[in-house]
């Protein structure tokens, strides 16, 4: 267990609980997939176990290490986070971008020595995109820049990966190129949880699923056991079809006609 | 619907503003038998009104066919004592200004008021004191002088500074008054006249004696002071004449610099008395090739050094002393600092640089300073002597002045 | 950019400075032959007799005062123009957004109207300076909102109050001896400066340059954006704090010398990027070269081209905003 999550709840000032005591946890090499509606709080998630917000109540463990007792350095070299916006407002080379990732390990006054290069460039290898390290970022298309940021986030050596909708604003196919590099990163062992809006890709993973159903319910467990096309129609308030195509060998979640 | 609303009020809004501009004024063909004061009376304008707007010179002289421009009438209740609305062209005071405006004042003016202070140092001199004062500029400005001259310098009323003139403190002074304006604030004209009270643009913005005795002689005449002002005046052309003679026999014309008052870097443009005080009294301007608008002009350091003036004056009112150029490293190889010849222009009590009647003094002085051997303190002492007793019935120690 | 070719433009940079600055101390009003100059110099250094005082004058108390402070001075105001756009994500962003300029203009007024002398006036002016700089963070705390745009609304704010504080002041001022002082202060002149002062900010600029570079690659990761900073573990409010300080305090101590000078902060940087790239490791030094060697040309141009001193906010101005227009044309694909 790399991290575990222990009666978290979390509530923005003045405004109700978003979800409460939520427990669960994220092993070497394991995929979650959070699911839900817009709104019931897969964004805040993330952000409370990238120590980017501070849960209202409950802890985080990382290694068995309270992360309140973690300096913000010790939580990065653990935990990486792919947003999902990045709009910088000055264009820099790839491969600077992603040696930014080092940054838990380098001086506040010093700058990143060879070594850090070294270790961006195998990060850019491991997505397959060195051939990008000295190209512009505003030059490289939207998938990319994906590409980019996740291998900026393995720049840290992190024992987990968090991505937020890592697959919202790409077409089709880089969708599916994505999906493949989280497998094959959780293949080598990394831990990945990942919001996503589509339940099918969800399927594609494999792995465990969480909910934050708009009741403020929290629902926790494997694919097979979570994805139910009653819950998920109830979840997403349309049908849902769920459905074993053989020639393919797997399940797949899609919409009925229309 | 709402369409239609919107150009309407566009259109009404552009009509509207079109409208105030060509409110203003009145075209009217002059026909046989018309008089301006005819005119003026029929539109409820004064005709003097009408004649400065159309710059006519002699009031009793306009064509027939002769197309005028009506200025819009502000004050209908024009009941400005001064100026008559009734025909009779044959008011008791006629004066020209220096832009060549002709104002008319059917008696003279009770008491004279205005921001610039110079400008109002005529009254003051002509008056002897703040008999002739109504409304006063800056008077911080004002100096010593006047604590000894005027009775109640506290009692006057402040008008406002330079070009921010309360008109409603102008009007509550009364219509008996008459404004002394410079040139450069003669756009000022038409808000006093709105108030009702006469303005006369006294002092031109080219300085020289010949316009101090100008403005001396307008203002004489709208006191009812010309004995006084013509006075004033011989005194002043006794004193260049008599500058000029003996300056004429000093063997060397030294190089002056005089600096200005807001900084040490500032010189004063040939346009201000400074040039003639120096040039008169056998002086040389160490300022060349210096070509700028306006009074004065923040100059180079390195320039100044170039100049190299033998004699540098220091205006007594600079916000910077005599003693910090003297030891000031710049200024260390300048041949006037390295003969200690930096000297504080007079005097304590007011300035002699100004242009007003008492810089004729500072002409006196200049000589002094420059030629010490053709003329004595004593004999600046005995001009001022003259002067103060002339116009304030007093005389002043050299002490009080401030030389020696 | 490759290190070795940055390496070689700086270099190139150093030395071009260095002939700007040599040329500078050749050219005036009084005379404008090297020959003087090298006469000059081996008179004061006792190897020969002075053949001209004046020139020997000219030369160490104005000139080489003005090159060394119009280096250091357009380096200062590049430096913190260029570290104010990295940490508020914005390349329209110039010194002056959290109210320097204002501050030290109201402070510097103050002291004109009481009579104060110049050194005093530069004390006000960087006082108040660096104090329209705490309002304008001080009233983003109390907002309880740390966002860049509620700095730069607070900037806005304090810098308004300030402008129209200076507006009443001079309203009241003496027109011919105070106002005339606040204008041309306003417009910025090193006309008054002396080897001392040059020596009273050398420090300022050595231990803000020092500690602003050390920070450039964190302002780079400041400059993606305030999560992106927090997930790699940085502390975002202590850099931006550190950054912001030491970029005012560097143009506080500007402005309180030579008074307002506009478009440097906002201009020097663009050119900069487009010289080495946005790497604000690279790009940060290249600012403050480029900062020097332009205030030296228009300091030299402003003592030099007429027999009366040239405001140096006007010749920013008319060379700052062509060039600006020209840096927007170049990159208008990138404007969205």
């Amino acid at each position: 267990m790399i991290i575990e999550v222990k009666n978290m709840s979390f509530a923005y000032e003045g405004a109700p609980l978003l979800f409460d005591n939520i427990s669960f946890s994220v092993g070497r090499g394991q995929i979650v997939c959070v699911l839900g509606p817009n709104g019931t709080g897969k964004t805040t998630l993330l952000n409370c176990l990238a120590n980017l917000s501070i849960p209202t109540k409950g802890r985080i463990l990382i290694d068995r290490k309270d992360t309140e007792k973690m300096s913000p350095q010790e939580v990065a070299m653990n935990i990486g986070f792919v947003p999902q916006f990045i709009t910088p407002s000055f264009s820099y080379e790839v491969l600077d971008y992603v040696v930014t990732g080092c940054a838990p390990t380098i001086g506040t006054f010093q700058k990143p020595k060879p070594e850090h290069f070294e270790i961006a460039q195998e990060s850019l290898k491991q997505m397959g995109i060195l051939h990008l390290a000295h190209k512009y970022y505003n030059q490289i298309s939207g998938g990319e820049r994906q590409q980019v940021s996740i291998a900026r986030a393995l720049a840290q050596r992190p024992k987990v990966i968090l991505m937020d909708e890592p697959t919202a604003h790409l077409d089709f196919g880089n969708q599916i190129k994505v999906l493949r590099i989280i497998k094959s990163l959780a293949a080598e062992g990394y831990g990945a949880v990942i919001t996503t809006h589509n339940p099918d890709h969800a399927l594609l993973l494999g792995g465990d699923v969480a909910v934050i159903h708009p009741s403020g319910e929290f629902i926790f467990g494997s694919c097979k056991d979570v994805i139910r096309e009653d819950f998920l129609s109830s979840l997403y308030g349309v049908e849902l079809h769920l459905c074993h195509l053989a020639e393919i060998e797997r399940d797949i979640c899609v919409a009925p006609s229309l | 619907m709402k369409k239609l609303l919107t150009v309407f009020f566009v259109a009404m809004l552009i009509l509207s503003s079109a409208g105030t501009a060509f409110a203003a004024d009145i075209t009217y063909v002059v026909k046989k038998g018309d008089t301006l004061g005819k005119i003026g009376k029929a539109y409820g304008v004064s005709y003097t009104s009408i004649a400065s707007k159309n710059k006519i010179k002699d009031p009793n002289l306009i064509i027939v066919g002769q197309k005028l421009i009506i200025p819009k009438d502000e004050t209908t209740t024009n009941t400005n004592a001064n100026s008559t609305t009734n025909e009779n062209k044959s008011a008791s005071i006629t004066v020209t200004d220096v832009t060549g405006r002709v104002v008319s004042l059917s008696s003279p003016a009770s008491k004279i008021l205005g921001t610039h202070n110079p400008s109002l140092n005529t009254g003051i001199v002509l008056g002897g004191g703040d008999k002739y004062i109504a409304g006063f500029g800056n008077k911080k400005m004002a100096n010593k002088l006047y604590d000894y001259v005027m009775k109640d310098y506290d009692g006057i009323v402040q008008i406002g500074m330079g070009s921010n003139i309360n008109y409603e403190t102008v009007a509550t002074l009364g219509k008996n008054n008459v404004a002394i304006l410079p040139e450069r604030f003669k756009s000022q004209v038409e808000q006093y006249e709105k108030v009702g009270v006469t303005a006369i643009v006294a002092l031109s913005n080219t300085e020289s004696f010949e316009s101090i005795k100008r403005s001396l002689t307008i203002v004489g005449k709208v006191l009812g002071e010309d004995t006084k002002a013509s006075k004033i005046n011989a005194f002043i052309d006794k004193t260049v004449k008599e500058t000029k003679a003996t300056a004429a026999k000093a063997k060397t014309k030294p190089s002056v610099l005089f600096l200005g008052s807001s900084s040490s870097f500032s010189v004063a443009s040939s346009s201000m008395i400074q040039t003639d005080i120096i040039e008169m009294a056998g002086g040389t301007n160490a300022v060349k090739g210096l070509n700028v608008k306006g009074d004065f002009a923040d100059v180079n350091m390195e320039q100044i050094i170039a100049w190299n003036p033998e004699i540098i004056w220091v205006p007594k009112y600079a916000s910077y002393t005599a003693e910090s150029l003297l030891s000031n490293s710049k200024w260390s190889s300048i041949k006037a600092v390295k003969n200690k010849a930096v000297y504080v222009f007079p005097s304590d009590l007011e300035p002699w640089d100004y242009p007003t009647a008492s810089a004729a003094l500072g002409l006196s002085w200049g000589l002094h300073n420059l030629h010490p051997e053709l003329y004595s303190l004593n004999q600046v002492m005995k001009d001022a002597d003259e002067f103060y007793s002339l116009v304030y019935g007093k005389t002043f120690t050299a002490q009080e002045l401030g030389i020696n | 950019m490759r290190k070795t070719i940055y390496i070689r433009t700086l270099f190139i940079m150093i030395c071009i400075l260095f002939i700007f600055a040599f040329f500078s101390i050749c050219i005036g009003r009084f005379s404008s032959n090297p020959v003087d100059v090298y006469h000059a110099i081996l008179g004061k250094l006792g190897l020969e007799p002075t053949a001209d005082e004046g020139m020997e004058v000219v030369l160490f108390s104005i000139r080489i005062p003005r090159v060394f402070a119009s280096m250091m001075i357009g380096a200062m105001l590049s430096l913190s123009g260029a570290v104010y756009q990295g940490v508020f994500r914005n390349p329209l962003v110039s010194p002056d957004i959290l109210g320097v300029s204002a501050g030290a203009s109201v402070g510097a007024a103050s002291a004109i109207m009481i009579g104060l002398g110049i050194w005093e006036r530069q004390g006000f002016a960087f006082l108040f300076g660096l104090l329209a700089v705490g309002l304008s963070t001080t009233i983003s705390k109390l907002m309880r909102n740390h966002s860049n745009l509620m700095l730069v609304l607070s900037g806005i704010i304090v810098g308004g109050f300030l402008n129209s504080l200076l507006a009443i002041m001079k309203f009241v001022a003496d027109e011919q001896t105070e106002l005339a002082t606040i204008v041309f202060w306003q417009m910025g002149s090193f006309a008054e400066i002396d080897m001392q002062e040059v020596v009273a900010i050398g420090p300022v600029l050595f231990l803000g340059s020092v500690l602003l570079i050390g920070l450039s690659w964190r302002i780079n990761i400041l400059s993606f954006g305030e999560v992106e900073a927090k997930i790699v573990g940085m502390n975002t409010k202590q850099i931006r704090g550190i950054s912001i300080a030491c970029a005012s305090l560097l143009t506080a101590s500007a402005v309180s010398i030579c008074g307002t000078i506009g478009w440097i902060g906002l201009v020097i940087p663009h050119l900069a990027r487009l010289a080495v790239g946005s790497d604000h490791v690279k790009m940060i030094p290249v600012s403050a070269l480029l900062g020097a060697m332009f205030m030296l040309f228009v300091d030299t141009v402003a003592r030099a081209l007429l027999t009366v001193e040239i405001p140096l906010s006007i010749l920013t101005g008319i060379i700052g905003a062509p060039c600006f227009a020209w840096l927007l044309y170049k990159q208008r694909a990138t404007v969205s």
